[in-house]
């Protein structure tokens, strides 16, 4: 039985050092990239292909106070991704342990997971040429760190401790325990638990998700109708297939059978 | 003025292939440009709009206006309806070159083209980008084989017999199910985007409402495709041919209209119609791209008149098909960040590089291949009314079984003013006999072509293009027509025949022939030399 591994980030915790940024970069090799004030904390101002791992910060009032909000932002590793979902050549994959991987060996460069995706991680690397081989990038983990008896660089590297890297249902208990444990420190949900049929990582805040930066979603998967209408595809095909065929050969009939008639006529005159 | 205008009639094709292969060059250089630096190098595509231009406009709405093609060939070979038998081939070339226009614009838009292969050998069938690629892939297989009679035929070879005799039943059938399956799954692709386009738009319907919109539109562009060719060919325009095959286009666009109304109002959806510039659209697509196309359609009146049929065709087109593509893939996105994206200038180029392509293909085919085949049905029975033929002089006999055998090869031809019909030099095509207008017959002076020696002109009922019945068939002079014109064409090869098998007929043909000829010249050489050059 393998386990199921996730990570819960507690907001509450975190102190915005953008440490598990760095970490991210470090650990994957990513170059820093040209960046601009956008009036924001959150810089760079977005995900990139070369940023997987971002603080976004929100300024607002809350519970009557003016406060500073920090959401550590990067791939959700879904239980029913998306992106793997509506890639056509499966280089997108949910591994047994939890991370969603990445197979560039397969990528066909469609972006599909990027529109699919209800997170928005998915990014490209719009720079590069056919040379270059432009590839899909986003946080994977750290498979590479976990499948060696590591933790990931973010959970690794974070000095308050608001990232905790463990076993899924563990964490689970543990955020639960927690919002039962401080019922005012929390808005009493767990971001991620159901969302889109559970994600690997959990979110646990102080302010509603939505004003964090978080899109409000259903429990069931996005692709859940998509995948509905590939699984009719199938038979459909053969009963439309039987169907045209069928109208096909009647109208033949038919209308060999009116010239036929036709000439009979004729002949009889 | 009068150089002027010769000068330009010479060049008459020119200008227009000119403009298309300087676009073809652009996007050339720009396409190179993306292979180098990459798609951000050309585009405004960004994190927060990985789709932009080329998948809304040459993706999906190429495909759904490539759908000509299968909606003609399935009411000839599904509903075995032989009145359609002339614009099959059209339509096929037309759905053919559409998809290699979506293929190579993929390889522009596509992150990785070198892999495009990738969807052959790496399956996904949760994917509906999968199905999509491979419906694609076997359509436009099954279209290169719709087509290669045409490449057979000229080349003399048989098997395109053997392939149209014997596979256009199994191909037309294997098309329309393939067709059916992607158009629709067109659609499916914003399934996996609940919440991301904007509730007048998402629908659990949308492959539905994609393949209905296709069905609709196919029509609609083999009337658009019918127009421009008749204009640029001289073609006669079949009217009454694409006025009946209009006749199915209100079918799938009812279906559709109420489908979308009673989805949005069990949806509860009614209140964004009313709130933002969407709804602006929403009402545009909706009253201009189904409504009225539903109306006009719908009158005979529509369908008997040539640029009224043509208006529907472009409002089904412009705003039931291209601006619903927009809304869906594109305008109706409720996006999460604060990002922007309008087409950089290289994205229109690309996207007009590959249409001017398009364009260039299908002229090319058009010369060079047997595109317009003659309809085996109407070739028994008489094409023009007999009557037109005993308005000339020319065509005159007093047995009507003549006069039906020539009433069997012509058409029936509207020319605007100041269009060249031929030139001298080029193969002799053609007899024509002018029914309503003026022709103007001219020669190109050798030492100095922007001049044109005025040869004489052609009134109501007298033939020209004579060259047509006398060896080696090549026109010694050049018409153009002075007022708009309604001539009656013959055609060249089959008058030719004609005069072997009935050699009276071909005698008498000859004698008027060479009659006309000599008073023509009679009359050119009176008036050139009484006028100083």
């Amino acid at each position: 039985m393998t386990v199921k591994y996730g990570m819960l980030i507690d907001e509450t915790r975190c102190t915005g050092c953008r440490g598990c940024q760095v970490a991210c970069k470090q650990w994957n090799d990513l170059p820093g990239e040209k960046t601009r004030n956008t009036g924001s904390y959150t810089n760079p101002p977005a995900l990139s292909a070369k940023t997987w791992n971002l603080i976004q910060y929100t300024e607002i009032e809350a519970n009557g106070k003016a406060g500073f909000y920090f959401l550590k932002r990067a791939c959700m590793h879904c239980e029913h991704p998306a992106c793997a979902s509506v890639c056509p050549v499966g280089a997108l994959y949910k591994t047994p342990e939890g991370p969603v991987v990445y197979d560039d060996s397969k990528c066909i460069g469609c972006r599909y997971c990027m529109i699919a995706c209800p997170f928005g991680i998915p990014t490209f690397e719009w720079g590069k040429g056919l040379l270059e081989q432009a590839t899909i990038r986003k946080c994977n983990l750290c498979i590479d760190r976990v499948s060696n008896g590591l933790i990931p660089a973010c959970a690794k590297t974070c000095p308050s401790k608001a990232i905790t890297f463990g076993e899924r249902d563990q964490l689970i208990a543990q955020a639960e325990a927690q919002i039962k444990k401080y019922p005012t420190r929390y808005v009493n949900h767990i971001y991620g638990k159901d969302e889109v049929g559970g994600t690997s990582i959990l979110y646990l805040s102080a302010i509603p998700f939505e004003q964090l930066g978080l899109p409000k979603l259903g429990t069931a998967p996005v692709t859940a109708l998509s995948e509905q209408v590939m699984e009719y595809t199938l038979p459909f095909a053969a009963a439309w297939g039987a169907t045209l065929t069928g109208l096909a050969l009647f109208f033949r009939l038919r209308n060999r059978g009116a010239e036929h008639a036709a000439k009979e006529k004729e002949e009889a005159v | 003025m009068t150089t002027l205008n010769t000068t330009w009639n010479r060049f008459r094709i020119a200008p227009g292939v000119l403009i298309l292969l300087a676009l073809m060059t652009l996007g050339v250089v720009v396409a190179l440009w993306r292979y180098a630096f990459g798609i951000g190098a050309i585009s405004n595509l960004n994190d927060t709009y990985p789709w932009g231009l080329w998948i809304s406009f040459d993706l999906l709405c190429g495909v759904a206006l490539a759908a000509g093609a299968f909606t003609t060939a399935s009411a000839v070979y599904i509903f075995n309806d032989k009145r359609f038998i002339p614009i099959v081939r059209p339509a096929i070339l037309t759905g053919f070159l559409g998809y290699l226009m979506v293929i190579v614009a993929l390889l522009v838009d596509l992150g990785r083209p070198e892999r495009i292969w990738h969807l052959i050998i790496y399956w996904n069938p949760h994917s509906v980008m999968f199905e999509v690629g491979w419906c694609v892939m076997l359509y436009t297989t099954v279209l290169a084989l719709e087509f290669s009679p045409l490449v057979f035929e000229k080349l003399g070879w048989q098997i395109g017999n053997v392939i149209h005799r014997h596979l256009t039943f199994f191909l037309v059938i294997l098309g329309t199910l393939l067709s059916t399956l992607h158009q629709s799954s067109l659609g499916s692709l914003f399934l996996a985007t609940p919440g991301k386009v904007n509730p007048l738009w998402f629908s659990p319907l949308l492959p539905v409402y994609f393949f209905l919109t296709a069905v609709a539109v196919g029509p609609a562009m083999v009337i658009l495709e019918s127009y421009i060719s008749s204009r640029v060919f001289f073609r006669g325009l079949e009217v009454n041919l694409l006025g009946e095959f209009a006749k199915v286009i209100p079918i799938p666009l009812g279906i559709y209209l109420l489908l979308r109304v009673y989805d949005i109002t069990a949806a509860g959806e009614w209140g964004w119609a009313f709130q933002g510039g969407m709804s602006v659209l929403f009402w545009l697509e909706l009253l201009l791209g189904v409504v009225a196309p539903l109306i006009l359609f719908s009158l005979p009146s529509v369908r008997r008149d040539s640029r009224r049929l043509l208006g529907a065709a472009l409002l089904v087109i412009l705003f039931g098909v291209v601006l619903n593509r927009f809304n869906v893939s594109l305008l109706g996105w409720v996006r999460s960040t604060g990002a922007t994206y309008f087409p950089n200038w290289m994205e229109f180029a690309i996207t007009l590089a590959i249409i001017s392509a398009g364009v260039i293909a299908y002229g090319l085919v058009a010369k060079f291949l047997p595109l317009f085949v003659e309809d085996p049905v109407a070739q028994r029975a008489p094409r023009v009314s007999p009557d037109l033929l005993r308005r000339s002089q020319f065509l005159l006999f007093p047995d009507a079984a003549r006069i039906q055998a020539i009433a069997a090869i012509a058409e029936e031809v509207d020319v605007d003013e100041n269009q060249v019909i031929f030139e001298q030099g080029q193969p002799a095509r053609a007899l024509y006999i002018l029914l309503e207008g003026t022709v103007r017959l001219y020669a190109k002076d050798k030492s100095d072509v922007s001049q044109e020696l005025h040869l004489g002109t052609i009134h109501p009922g007298e033939p020209f293009g004579i060259s047509t019945l006398i060896e080696p068939y090549i026109l010694t002079a050049s018409a153009r027509t002075v007022t708009p014109c309604r001539v009656l064409k013959i055609n060249g090869d089959a008058l030719r025949t004609l005069c072997q098998t009935d050699p009276h007929l071909g005698q008498t043909l000859m004698q008027r022939a060479a009659q006309a000829a000599l008073t023509r010249m009679s009359w050119a050489r009176t008036h050139l030399t009484s006028t100083p050059s």
